[in-house]
């Protein structure tokens, strides 16, 4: 970048904003995750970086032993949805059902942040660990340079919208989620049991998250256990953008998000990219937590 | 083997003052305040900065500024530091934000906070950090190295000692009370004129104050600071301590930090396999604590030395139930004496109120009487509960006028109108839990003036007296309405019978204007009925016209002079119940109209 | 004055019900019973429980005390959700439609415990309220007051209920709409559904109901037919005093 003929600003920007799609790309992918998981619980999950991690370092350890990537991502995804299904069924669950504050709750998810992080810190040690997965050339598409690993992240995110999109629209399943979501004694009088909702989004938004804590580690080089909580900051701001609880506006969310971090990052030293995301998430909470989208408070409380 | 303990102990009083801190703001105030430790790390490097002498070899640094401050002096203005900070930060965030976006808020920000410090080296030097800072007092005494180790704790102590006295004083303060009540419902503090914004952020500022004295006495002992000490993740390790020691009680802060930060770490260190792992050990000290805390939520929620010796073991109503509703700021309250003037003390003249498409209240038109007892009554969806949220000033109408006593209050809010002298209780009792009888009496005192930080700690000799006086009527007024048996049990724990007759003494004590009770005998038995209308009576007899909104007839019958009959959010009937039995409309409104057919 | 005959032929038997929401009961012990086809309503003052007793009734509270029974069989400890797999709708009075949903969707959530029946029943219910057709593919946030009211009814009838519960259907709905919300459950009562309706609109109840029941105070304190009860100038003092 910048050598050869003179490169436009504009280029350069639009170099950045294809940096974004990347990181917008799985910051969707975990901030859907978020948002479906609040929309049911309404407590946001301060474990949810660490979800992240384990999936990456499951994918990792795959990688180790298998060389396969598609198993990698395979049992990342398991893991997540495992973890998932704990922290509801052992500690949110029996909490939720005895009528516990939210802001409690939300405690309690510190606390298995902890854990979990501290957990994986004395398994694998603090060190990155690196993972290597053979990468193709960058090659332009369009304005954006872009290799073909990050080609397939961000159709694999695409991807992964519409398949979310389809399963909240078209199935059963998505339907008694937006359902459990908006009334949870309504659904039950309409015959769902909301507690098995719960534990099916779980299991969904489990395994996205490993999924997204997976390939940050790809696309980082490596796996480290706070790799998801560096992450966690910039999944809320990009879930509250959007006006959390909604799906839809976490995708949105994601991109705005993404693509600001990346492009700031030509502009002022990189070290301030996940600053630049905190900022963005001060200002919504001051000043627009309902997200960009919608007209009335969202409730968090 | 001394020397080892007094190097932990050292450890342990500087944390032990951090956890104060942090008591102040979760504690007392009930703020989850997450990125608490930002406040440690200010005062810390500012006390590096205050006491660093000139450039002692360590190259151009641009914090050395050589001022090489008196260990006191140094303190003061760490503290002042990051008890400004706290403000900025504070008269923001508290504004806007609550429960769990403010935490998340916090976090951001006291990692945008790390991020600038450890990257911006000309600020503290980055990840370096600043060491080399003087022992205190060290030039000036001459000791052995296990001498002034000791000597150091023995002033930490005298730090933490003072600390504690201060803030045990502050908590047992008017100033603290009314923290706590702000605490545990800020609908019924600002219903009782407290400046609900005001309290929070005095509480703020004083827990960051004292953050910032331990962040002092951290640097004092280890002598360097840099981002490595102060991760996210330590603010954590506070609540942990805080949550096990007793969220709220000072002692059990103290209690919480020797425990789970410094007994932990030692235990751990104490177990063969584990404690010779350098890399394990820290990460199963913090899953300890992750258990713990966990644990502790749900076995024993608050912690070894609860915040009250009579609570139950259960979940203070703080963290069980959250109250949603601001407060706002207010001023001085009334209290008058009647006059036998004609003009009614209350007005309502055509108010309107609409919900989306729906009129709650549409021309709503009737007077109240001074010392008069008004009925306010009417089927389900008449208007009455909208009406007495208007009054009170909950809500604004439309359109229309209210006034009282010659003055127009719609749309003013809750606190103002209650200043002015309205009080209004509510249909569910809005009661402080975890302040006892007497306490939720005298804090329910509209002299805001007394709830002052400053006087907490610098007037104490005339709060004493102004105390003892307010006492002294509090338990007059707890034995008139027959609650002197509980007077000291936390509100909490009362029945519901009790925890209304708590709201008529609460009201007794401001002896407002006018009082607008709102169902006040839903639920309740008919013995506890004719005692609340015996309370009634005591206080329109001392001064306070009352309107009562209510579904049971025969006591509106009995206590009230007149009632005021609503249906479909207009007035259908004024007049004595046997009168409105007579009023067809009346009737049909509580009837309804029957089949067309 | 006599109650219906508590026979195996009641739809619905409830014996002792006491429920409240922590502290004193609210509903302090009451027995009613539904027979098969029958409207039955319960009527009274407010703050009577009347709700209260409705949502034990559906499970949405918990009852402290007594038994529900569901064409026989004993449905006290069951949550809501296997209530309504027994045969019971529920018709709340606020909340009673999923705003964010489709009208269409709302239909098919009803009907989740009887997936196979969905298609035929929303022909059904659309043919009890044509105007629910041309806005099934519209948010049910988007409705009218009477629209939602109809809508909360068809979300009910979606799993082809025994017994259908309904909590004051015609809160907040203007006189017209009012009637013809009645019309409609006089329909649903016409094909064999039982119905319990607890409602603000004392004499319009009473007029179309088979048996009533008047609460006070969390009590029973007046049963018997409708009509009956009616013209009692009883029930002018139990609203009013006196």
């Amino acid at each position: 970048m910048g050598t050869g003929p003179q490169v436009s600003p504009m280029s350069t920007f639009l170099l950045g904003v294809g940096f974004g799609l990347v990181t917008a790309a799985i910051l969707a992918i975990s901030t859907v995750a978020l948002s479906l998981q609040f929309a049911v619980t309404n407590v946001p999950n301060f474990a949810h970086g660490e979800i992240m991690t384990l999936g990456a370092f499951v994918g990792y350890s795959t990688l180790q032993w298998s060389h396969s990537v598609p198993l990698a991502i395979v049992l990342a995804m398991a893991s997540g949805s495992v973890l998932g299904v704990a922290i509801n069924k052992f500690i949110l669950g029996p909490f939720r059902k005895r009528n516990t504050a939210l802001l409690t709750q939300f405690v309690l998810t510190i606390a298995i942040s902890l854990i979990v992080q501290n957990a994986l810190l004395w398994i694998y040690g603090g060190n990155t660990l690196p993972i290597s997965v053979s990468s193709g050339l960058p090659v332009h598409i369009g304005p954006f340079l872009l290799t073909p690993e990050e080609d397939i992240i961000i159709g694999a995110a695409a991807a992964i919208m519409i398949a979310v999109h389809v399963l909240l629209r078209y199935t059963m399943f998505g339907k008694s989620q937006r359902a459990v979501a908006e009334s949870p004694s309504l659904a039950q009088a309409s015959g769902i049991s909301a507690s098995k909702v719960i534990t099916r989004t779980w299991i969904l938004t489990g395994a996205l998250a490993g999924l997204a804590g997976f390939v940050l580690g790809l696309t980082s080089g490596g796996v480290f256990p706070t790799l998801g909580f560096g992450f966690l900051l910039v999944v809320f701001a990009a879930a509250i953008l959007g006006g959390i609880g909604r799906p839809y506006g976490a995708m949105a969310g994601a991109l705005v998000v993404g693509v600001a971090m990346e492009v700031s990052a030509l502009y002022i030293s990189s070290d301030y990219k996940t600053s630049v995301a905190f900022a963005i998430l001060i200002l919504a909470l001051l000043f627009r937590p309902q997200g960009l989208f919608t007209s009335r408070m969202a409730e968090m409380a | 083997m001394l020397e080892y303990l007094v190097s932990v102990l050292t450890l342990g009083a500087a944390t032990a003052v951090i956890v104060l801190g942090l008591n102040v703001r979760w504690g007392l105030s009930g703020q989850l305040d997450l990125g608490f430790y930002l406040m440690v790390a200010v005062g810390a490097y500012v006390y590096g900065v205050a006491t660093l002498g000139p450039s002692n070899g360590q190259g151009q640094v641009t914090y050395i500024l050589g001022l090489r401050l008196p260990f006191l002096v140094a303190i003061l203005i760490a503290g002042a530091a990051s008890g400004l900070l706290s403000l900025v930060i504070g008269s923001i965030a508290l504004r806007r934000v609550r429960g769990e976006r403010y935490a998340i808020v916090t976090v951001a920000a006291t990692i945008i906070g790390y991020s600038f410090i450890s990257q911006y080296s000309p600020l503290f030097d980055g990840y370096n950090g600043i060491y080399g800072v003087p022992r205190p007092f060290a030039g000036v005494l001459n000791l052995s190295a296990q001498g002034y180790s000791n000597f150091y704790f023995v002033l930490e102590v005298c730090v933490l000692v003072i600390v504690f006295v201060l803030l045990e004083m502050v908590r047992r303060s008017p100033f603290g009370r009314a923290v706590k009540a702000v605490r545990e419902d800020e609908v019924a503090a600002a219903a009782f004129g407290k400046s609900v914004y005001g309290l929070r952020l005095k509480a703020y500022v004083l827990g960051g104050v004292v953050g910032g004295i331990g962040g002092c006495l951290l640097m004092g002992y280890i002598s360097a600071f840099n981002p490595a000490s102060w991760s996210a993740i330590e603010t954590f390790l506070l609540y942990g301590a805080l949550i096990v020691g007793g969220t709220g009680n000072n002692a059990g802060a103290v209690l919480g930090a020797l425990i789970v930060l410094i007994g932990i770490p030692q235990l751990a260190q104490a177990i063969p396999v584990v404690g010779n792992d350098a890399n394990a050990l820290p990460a199963i000290e913090n899953m300890v604590i992750g258990l713990l805390i966990i644990g502790v939520l749900r076995f024993r929620p608050i912690g070894i030395l609860p915040e009250r010796k009579t609570m139950s073991g259960q979940l203070p109503r703080w963290m069980l139930h959250g109250s949603k509703k601001e407060g706002v700021t207010a001023e001085r309250s009334m209290v008058s004496p009647t006059d036998a003037v004609a003009a009614p003390i209350l007005e309502v003249r055509d108010v309107r109120k609409r919900f989306g498409g729906l009129y709650a209240v549409q021309g709503a038109t009737f007077s109240v009487q001074r010392s008069s007892i008004t009925g306010l009554v009417g089927p389900n969806g008449a208007g009455k509960s909208t009406m007495i949220n208007l009054i009170s000033g909950l809500m604004s109408p439309d359109s229309g006028v209210i006034v009282l006593d010659g003055e127009e209050i719609q749309g003013r809010p809750l606190h103002w109108t209650s200043r002015r002298g309205l009080l209004r209780t509510f249909q569910v009792a809005r009661e402080w839990p975890k302040l006892t009888v007497t306490e939720n009496v005298i804090a329910a005192h509209p002299d805001r003036e007394r709830e002052s930080l400053w006087r907490s700690l610098f007037a104490r000799r005339s709060l004493r007296r102004s105390e003892n006086e307010l006492e002294a009527q509090a338990l007059a007024t707890i034995d008139r309405l027959g609650l002197s048996r509980v007077k000291d049990e936390l509100a909490g724990s009362l029945s519901g019978g009790q925890k209304r007759l708590l709201e008529f003494a609460r009201a007794a004590m401001v002896k407002p204007k006018v009082l607008l009770l709102d169902e006040p005998l839903a639920g309740v038995n008919p013995v506890l009925a004719q005692e609340i209308a015996a309370a009634v009576e005591d206080l329109r007899s001392a001064g306070t016209t009352i309107v009562i909104v209510e579904h049971n007839m025969r006591f509106v019958e009995k206590s009230c002079d007149t009632v005021v009959v609503m249906g479909q959010g207009r007035v259908i009937g004024e007049g004595s119940m046997a009168e409105l039995r007579q009023n067809e409309e009346v009737v049909e409104a509580y009837l309804g109209s029957g089949s067309m057919a | 004055m006599t109650a219906p005959v508590e026979s195996s032929g009641d739809l619905l038997l409830v014996t002792g019900l006491e429920a409240g929401y922590g502290g004193a009961p609210i509903v302090r012990g009451i027995d009613l019973a539904v027979g098969k086809g029958m409207l039955t309503c319960v009527v009274g003052p407010n703050g009577a429980g009347k709700s209260t007793a409705l949502k034990a009734i559906a499970g949405s509270i918990r009852a402290t005390g007594g038994r529900v029974q569901l064409a026989g069989r004993d449905v006290t400890k069951l949550p809501t959700e296997e209530r309504v797999g027994a045969g019971l709708g529920y018709v709340p009075q606020v909340a009673n439609v999923f705003t964010t949903l489709t009208v269409l969707e709302n239909l098919q959530i009803g009907a989740i415990r009887k997936r196979s029946r969905t298609k035929e029943n929303v022909e059904m219910v659309c043919g009890i309220f044509p105007d629910l057709k041309p806005a099934l593919g519209r948010p049910a946030g988007t409705l009218s007051g009477g629209q939602r009211s109809m809508l909360a009814l068809s979300r009910a009838l979606m799993a082809d209920p025994l017994l259908l519960l309904l909590d004051e259907p015609t809160a907040g709905l203007a006189p017209r709409v009012e009637e013809q919300v009645w019309d409609h459950i006089l329909n649903i009562q016409s094909r064999g559904i039982s119905i319990l309706v607890v409602e603000q609109n004392t004499r319009r109840a009473l007029t179309h109901a088979g048996w009533a029941y008047v609460m006070v105070d969390g009590a029973l304190a007046s049963q018997g037919p409708g009509l009956d009860l009616l013209g009692r100038q009883e029930l002018v003092d139990m609203y009013l005093g006196g």
